[in-house]
């Protein structure tokens, strides 16, 4: 749907600024609207933008669509809302970016993150056929029909060297279990999940097309992701592409493992823990306890929440490929930094992460807050491969 | 964006992130949910400290430009609308608890406090204050307080601004003054003996200065929630007949409720999530429900509380009033602050809320009441009436909501007749309208002693001689 098909929908939002703060800390949920402070951050203030297009009010521009783009599509507006409009907020700005992509008015950093993404098949201008390097020197293997599952690694996982770290435990823990994968390697394409939400359709249809043929060509059926955003692709959006395959993030599939006994523990992670939850783990696919229960399984783990959590969590400030773009910089009131100090002041020696993204975002930050000493980040991953050894 | 003169001279003051005059910033501050015409600022400014506050208003002052603070933008009186443009001073950012003071039990807010945060850093240590019941926890404190706003426990403690014990103001010409205890002793706590020039910000609607903190009692919070329902078994055509609002005293006078309240028949449908329209009453609902909301400490005050509640209403049944006794449980379950509140928006399609408030003598809701049902039925609205009352008196807080769709140009229209309607059934009734936008506040000066408006207006003029602060509002 296009945006003047919510012409009728966009006046639904209350204007009661309710998507400033989550509803039980009362501490600021939108990553965007804490950085940078003005009402057009927030969604109440974009459904003014949105009507505002509509009615002819206002005129596309490039300025605004620089205030949009600063969204990081977490969702927590759409957590907060207490009326009508909660279930719409999504899809209006999502339309709303598919208009500025029509009209080619993106900011230039989104602009150059989606040429990247069409020119190499990845935002970090590498070869396709690096994709699967990151495993050379690993038992991991190529994908081969009959296998048991996919292991779907995605773009950070693949280039990024702190992913490709990620990346390597998860491959690592996954050959602990009974089951045989495989990966891709070049001829995994990018997921297309922040293509999907920057509102390039037409690309992101190509990019899933790509890969739904490449999974249906070897006959795969059931896939793991190392990323959330992968994993809220391939379950939410490849099917309206005629993609239907059994999906798990990473941390579902190990919480059913140790479940079943098929992945156990030999040695004690003595450490206060706490977690951050991804944006399209949690918020977009309501999987808040997968995570949880396996630090929870983890002996000498002591789990500790931060203030904002689950459905309340706050954004990193990766999502919307500001990990990437970087669009918020790293002053003090960058989100990942907030967020730092709050996985600081919880006491935790370890922040626990389940999304390469967060932790590129959160990994800057702790630099920035020279808190290296005093906190770790480990993805799960990392923390359930240290306790298998 | 265009920088012009104005604009550098603010981003020199807020600094260049905290500035913007782009049209699409411009019109997210030129509305709220009411039907108050949209007008669009000059400029948003967002200040972060008192000197930044200062400075601007400096500026403001200097060049005559109007300047009109906000804070959590929830706002549904359509008294931050920048009727004249000028600067938006958003203080949403000022958000710190300076001070929660358990020894003398007084708390000093910034302006950016919300109502959520100041409920969750207090019940952390056992304490509580009066929030306001209509907005969501992200509206901020402060406003609700110093507009004369009605809290949760207004039953017991009366409206939020008697909780007012001090405050420090930015006036029209950027001077910084302390007003109430704060302005003589080191403590911030009671706003009397001393001359309570309190009363030149409350209730100004932001037109006399700017309240850079805000202090108010805090009080320690009881364990134990209980209430009461009564239904009011009447007509349509007399929902709350004199023999009911009077008895209303014998509940509020045993000083147990903190929060006795009713709701017309359809302000409870619509409660509910019911869409418009709603189909006819049943034959076995009240005209109105009333609740008593008690607190204990202990389980044994709570169950004595509820018992003598009870008893009386059960003595009103008893002398043949209209009553019976109503299930609460939801009410007791509802804890502050909610978002129950904001659902109504959605009644008609959505988006639009508008309402006039006011304190009237309880004595009058029988024929207000009535009035305003005649006023929902003829532009066919559903009837939303609310009604609380203040500290153990028959004084007490009727409020007609109007829900309405924001995208029904008919729907805005209706509302707009209908909202000035509503301001003579109140006024006819005796009654004061609070956070009134301008078209009520010139009706209550009209029908009021001539000299108090010109000694209003005297006020302001000493005060902002340049009537930069939020101009065109309180029909000055």
């Amino acid at each position: 749907m296009s945006l003047k098909d919510y012409r009728n929908i966009v006046h639904l939002c209350r204007l009661c600024g309710n998507c400033r703060q989550s509803g039980t800390t009362y501490l600021p949920c939108c990553p965007a609207g804490e950085r940078f402070g003005l009402d057009e951050y927030y969604s109440r203030g974009k459904s003014v933008i949105a009507k505002g297009l509509l009615d002819g009010n206002l005129t596309w521009s490039q300025s605004i669509a620089n205030s949009v783009y600063r969204c990081t599509l977490c969702a927590a507006c759409v957590e907060q809302c207490p009326v009508e409009y909660k279930d719409y907020i999504l899809d209006v700005y999502g339309a709303l970016r598919e208009e500025f992509v029509e009209r080619s008015l993106v900011p230039k950093e989104i602009r150059n993150f989606l040429e990247d993404i069409q020119r190499f098949g990845n935002p970090f201008k590498e070869s396709r056929v690096k994709r699967g390097e990151w495993a050379s020197g690993t038992k991991i293997r190529q994908y081969k029909e009959g296998d048991d599952f996919l292991y779907y690694v995605g773009c950070i996982g693949s280039y990024d060297e702190r992913g490709m770290k990620i990346a390597r435990s998860l491959g690592n823990v996954l050959l602990h279990s009974d089951l045989s994968f495989g990966i891709l390697g070049s001829e995994e394409k990018c997921d297309g999940n922040e293509v999907n939400g920057l509102g390039e359709k037409g690309l992101f249809e190509l990019l899933a097309k790509e890969n739904i043929e490449i999974f249906q060509r070897l006959g795969i059926k059931n896939i793991i992701t190392l990323s959330p955003h992968a994993y809220n692709a391939i379950k939410n959006d490849y099917p309206q592409y005629d993609g239907h395959f059994e999906v798990k993030h990473y941390t579902q599939f190990l919480r059913d493992s140790i479940k079943d006994k098929k992945i156990s523990f030999s040695k004690d992670i003595n450490a206060r823990v706490t977690y951050h939850d991804p944006c399209f783990l949690g918020r977009y696919n309501n999987e808040y306890d997968a995570p949880r229960e396996i630090l929870r399984d983890i002996p000498g783990i002591e789990l500790v929440e931060m203030e904002r959590n689950r459905e309340n969590s706050f954004c990193c400030g990766g999502g919307g490929a500001n990990v990437y773009t970087d669009l918020f910089g790293s002053k003090e009131n960058s989100p990942a930094r907030i967020r730092i100090r709050e996985a600081y002041s919880t006491g935790a020696k370890i922040l626990a992460v389940a999304c390469p993204a967060c932790m590129t975002m959160l990994e800057d930050a702790l630099k920035v807050e020279d808190l290296e000493q005093e906190l770790t980040i480990m993805d799960i991953s990392e923390i359930v491969e240290k306790a298998l050894d | 964006m265009s920088e012009d003169r104005i604009y550098k001279l603010i981003e020199k003051i807020v600094g260049p992130e905290n500035v913007s005059n782009e049209p699409y910033s411009l019109e997210c501050y030129a509305r709220d949910s009411t039907t108050n015409k949209p007008s669009l600022p000059g400029y948003i400014a967002m200040a972060t400290t008192v000197e930044q506050i200062q400075g601007l208003v400096r500026l403001a002052n200097k060049e005559k430009i109007p300047v009109i603070p906000v804070v959590g933008m929830s706002n549904t009186g359509g008294l931050t609308i920048p009727v004249e443009g000028g600067i938006i001073l958003d203080l949403h950012k000022m958000d710190k608890i300076i001070e929660i003071n358990r020894d003398i039990d007084y708390a000093i807010v910034e302006p950016g406090v919300t109502i959520g945060q100041i409920d969750t850093e207090l019940k952390k240590i056992g304490y509580w204050v009066s929030l306001p019941v209509g907005p969501p926890g992200s509206a901020g404190l402060l406003p609700g307080y110093i507009l004369h706003g009605y809290g949760h426990l207004g039953g017991k403690f009366g409206i939020n601004s008697e909780q007012i014990t001090g405050a420090e103001v930015v006036l029209p010409d950027g001077e910084l003054v302390k007003l109430g205890g704060g302005a003589v002793s080191p403590y911030w706590f009671h706003r009397t003996p001393i001359p309570d020039l309190l009363g030149l910000v409350l209730g100004w609607q932001g037109t006399t200065g700017i309240v850079t903190k805000l202090s108010i009692n805090i009080y320690q919070r009881p364990k134990f929630k209980d209430a009461v329902g009564w239904g009011i078994f009447t007509s349509h055509d007399d929902p709350l007949p004199e023999s009911c609002a009077r008895f209303l005293l014998k509940i509020a006078r045993s000083e147990l409720a903190y929060d006795i309240s009713g709701h017309s028949w359809g302000a409870v449908q619509i409660g509910k999530g019911l869409k418009y329209p709603l189909a006819p009453k049943p034959k076995g609902d009240p005209e109105v429900y009333f609740a008593a909301t008690t607190y204990a400490f202990t389980e044994e005050e709570l169950v004595l509380k509820k018992k003598i509640i009870e008893r009386v209403i059960k003595e009103g049944i008893d002398n043949g009033l209209p009553f019976d006794f109503t299930d609460v449980t939801g009410r007791i379950k509802v804890e502050m602050p909610t978002k129950y509140a904001l659902k109504y928006s959605d009644h008609r399609g959505g988006g639009g809320l508008d309402y006039i408030g006011s304190i009237t003598p309880v004595i009058n809701w029988t024929q207000g009441i009535k009035r305003l049902n005649e006023i929902f039925d003829k532009f066919n609205f559903t009837p939303y009436i609310r009604l609380s009352i203040y500290r153990g008196t028959l004084q007490g807080m009727m409020r007609a909501l109007m829900p309405y769709n924001r995208g029904d140009e008919k729907d805005v229209e209706a509302v707009q007749k209908m909202a000035r309607d509503v301001v003579q059934v109140i006024l006819d009734c005796g009654g004061l309208i609070y956070k009134a936008p301008s078209f009520a506040c010139e009706e209550m000066w009209k029908r009021g002693d001539p000299n108090f408006f010109k000694l209003m207006k005297l006020v302001k003029q000493t005060l902002d001689p340049n009537r930069i602060m939020n101009p065109g509002r309180l029909g000055l």
